[in-house]
């Protein structure tokens, strides 16, 4: 079978490039795990690192192959990848998403039927942690790097929704946190988009509490289910309307004046959901923060964007396309 | 709008990849069309040269999809000269094989982005690799591990592994599979062919097209049933089959992947109604508790779970009263919680 086989192609890019960048030197090596670069970033000694980033790797190509995989734990993780290599050819065709340096780093010799040796790989890999526990684990480690990360000045950022979504560092948690509410409450993640304030989810996923939000009223009813309200002493509340006769009524999400805020899951079916808390990206990222605040003193973002529809994730994907070739292209210590 | 189903960077390494092929024909399918329509609905976004880029990127797509090959090709060259990494670097390809034109690759924002030292380097590789992780690992992130289950099983399971919620169930208390059997609202026929040697890269997406927004989601059980009405809630109806089979049953405790959702249960009782929190094809499993099972802590545990059939719960409880299940002590404190709570 040629390299090029139609087959071996996946939905994130050629095999053994990193999906989404393939073709421009620049940007093709990124996203790239290998050796080199964990022994750079100083994780040599880490187990649980090394282990949870190569399970991770794994789990992300058998992923973009369509398996359905369980993330709530290292070892769910583990099970349903060994799962998904048991279907006819998916080992195969897992392998062919590795790059070569990717398949070294992972201790792929190409010994044996690639299924045997896949499986034989993740049978290795011990991971007891669950993935918050694991990016807590890896933000901190990567603190000193994150020092002087800040992003690029000439994208105009918090102009529209989808600008928001690409200024938060982990551009995943944005969207998880749609995720999150479209699985708790069974409603389309578009009408949580909708209803909340870009600004508001970049804001609670930089800190649970704190000033610098500059929407006035942060929710937007989006009918029949979802329902903004104002509270007691200027509380803002985004209620979830179940069309149940009982009348359930589910907080979604609440913002104090005092700049609290609150976000709830539904899985319990409560008046008040468990409370999902924030990441409290700021601890990790100051100096990213602090750049977006800078550049907003110059220039206000847009007071209060909803995105009409949804959020356009193609735009956002761009957005950070155009983060990383900036981020990357330059030459190292002295501007162009 | 409706929002595309495919992402924009997928359609284009289809497109690079039938280029490539020399079978750009392909791309007329009707299959392709409609979601380049549905990109080219999403409307120019953001004013930005990034916005416009993708605007003029989505463009081409439609062009291609029509097969008019040199507008398509305009439109890429002018939407790369805005962003030159449209679609992470396939646009670029895309117009070396389709215009026959090498498109230099110029930093667009240059001289205006703060300084990038090595170790922001570094830092982005790991970012740019996180980026890649789909939602459900991000939606887990954000909820963090879960809690122990309520009442009982908390009391006597102390040592359960972390992120383990379900508690096995007790051999008196039966437990069963749901099966997914979903019903359909004006079911299109499936999508225009995809070329068959395309079936294996695009297979995470058909999976995404097989739960399309028409498909009512039900399941079906010894005796019941889930149903979802279009625009409103679940609904379970339970059939003479299932009092046949458990006659005791006090509560039935429905399981998904992600959600645990109790449900009082009375003899003749009409559908009942709770949140759509299942998804589509998800495994869920039903557990049917009998009074017997609803020790004093549990029964609290349920109570304080469930919060939600106030009056159901209330005449639930009278029919445990009244028909000698639930003691007048039990019968007390339980009222006393369903009081207490919001």
């Amino acid at each position: 079978m040629g390299e090029a086989s139609p087959e071996k192609w996946t939905e994130g890019g050629r095999p053994g490039r990193p999906p989404g960048l393939l073709g421009l030197a620049v940007l093709k090596e990124l996203p790239r795990l290998d050796a080199d670069l964990l022994r750079r970033l100083g994780f040599s000694r880490s187990r649980v690192l090394h282990q949870g980033l190569k399970l991770l790797r794994l789990a992300l190509g058998a992923h973009l192959l369509g398996a359905d995989l369980r993330w709530d734990t290292g070892e769910k993780l583990k099970k349903s990848l060994l799962e998904f290599l048991q279907g006819p050819g998916n080992a195969r065709r897992l392998l062919a998403t590795l790059g070569k340096e990717e398949r070294e780093f992972l201790g792929l010799k190409g010994r044996g039927s690639p299924k045997g040796e896949m499986v034989r790989l993740v049978k290795s890999l011990h991971l007891n942690y669950h993935p918050r526990d694991l990016l807590r684990r890896l933000l901190k480690e990567l603190a000193p790097f994150f020092a002087s990360l800040s992003p690029p000045a000439g994208i105009p950022w918090g102009s529209t929704p989808e600008t928001w979504a690409a200024a938060t560092p982990l551009v995943g948690a944005f969207r998880g946190v749609f995720f999150l509410l479209e699985r708790s409450y069974g409603l389309d993640s578009a009408d949580f988009e909708r209803a909340m304030a870009a600004s508001w989810v970049f804001h609670f996923l930089k800190e649970p509490t704190g000033t610098g939000d500059p929407c006035p009223c942060p929710f937007g009813s989006v009918h029949p289910h979802l329902v903004a309200k104002k509270g007691g002493r200027g509380t803002q509340v985004l209620l979830y309307r179940d069309g149940a006769p009982a009348g359930c009524t589910c907080q979604v999400a609440r913002n104090q004046p005092t700049g609290k805020r609150e976000l709830y899951e539904a899985s319990r079916l409560n008046d008040k959901g468990p409370r999902v808390p924030s990441p409290v990206l700021v601890k990790y990222f100051p100096a990213w923060y602090e750049a977006l605040d800078k550049a907003w003193k110059g220039g206000d973002p847009e007071p209060c964007p909803f995105p009409e529809g949804g959020y356009d994730w193609d735009l956002v994907a761009e957005y950070r396309h155009a983060l990383w070739a900036a981020l990357s292209s330059r030459p190292h210590g002295r501007k162009p | 709008m409706t929002r595309p189903r495919r992402s924009f960077q997928s359609l284009l390494l289809q497109a690079l990849v039938e280029a490539e092929a020399g079978n750009l024909g392909a791309l007329q399918a009707e299959a392709f069309r409609e979601e380049a329509e549905q990109h080219l609905a999403m409307g120019p976004r953001g004013e930005d040269p990034i916005g416009q880029a993708l605007y003029l990127g989505r463009e081409a797509l439609y062009r291609l999809s029509l097969g008019d090959r040199e507008e398509a090709c305009a439109k890429l060259l002018q939407a790369l000269r805005l962003h030159p990494y449209l679609g992470g670097g396939y646009a670029a390809r895309l117009v070396e094989v389709l215009c026959g034109e090498g498109v230099a690759v110029k930093p667009p924002l240059q001289g205006e982005f703060l300084l990038a030292s090595p170790e922001a380097l570094l830092a982005a590789r790991v970012l740019a690799f996180l980026d890649g992780l789909p939602p459900e690992f991000w939606g887990e992130v954000l909820r963090g591990p879960r809690r122990p289950p309520a009442g009982e099983e908390r009391a006597s399971r102390p040592s359960r592994p972390k992120g383990e919620r379900r508690a096995p169930s007790s051999p008196s208390r039966p437990r069963f599979p749901l099966v997914y059997r979903p019903r359909y609202r004006d079911r299109e026929e499936p999508r225009g062919k995809v070329q068959e040697s395309l079936l294996s890269y695009f297979s995470y997406l058909r999976n995404e097209w097989a739960f399309g927004r028409k498909e009512l989601r039900r399941w079906v059980g010894p005796g019941l049933e889930i149903r979802e009405e279009d625009g409103g809630g679940f609904w379970l109806r339970l059939f003479p089959e299932f009092w046949e089979r458990h006659p005791e049953a006090a509560l039935l405790v429905l399981e998904g992947r992600e959600a645990r959702v109790p449900i009082p249960l009375l003899p003749g009782m009409p559908p009942l109604s709770f949140p759509r929190v299942f998804r589509h094809g998800e495994e869920v499993t039903g557990e049917v508790w009998s009074w017997e099972d609803l020790r004093p802590r549990a029964l609290a545990a349920f109570l304080r779970e469930v919060g939600y059939y106030r009056d159901l719960l209330r005449v639930w409880l009278e029919y445990g009263l009244g028909t000698g299940r639930l003691s007048w002590k039990r019968f007390r404190e339980a009222l006393r919680l369903l009081e207490e709570e919001p």
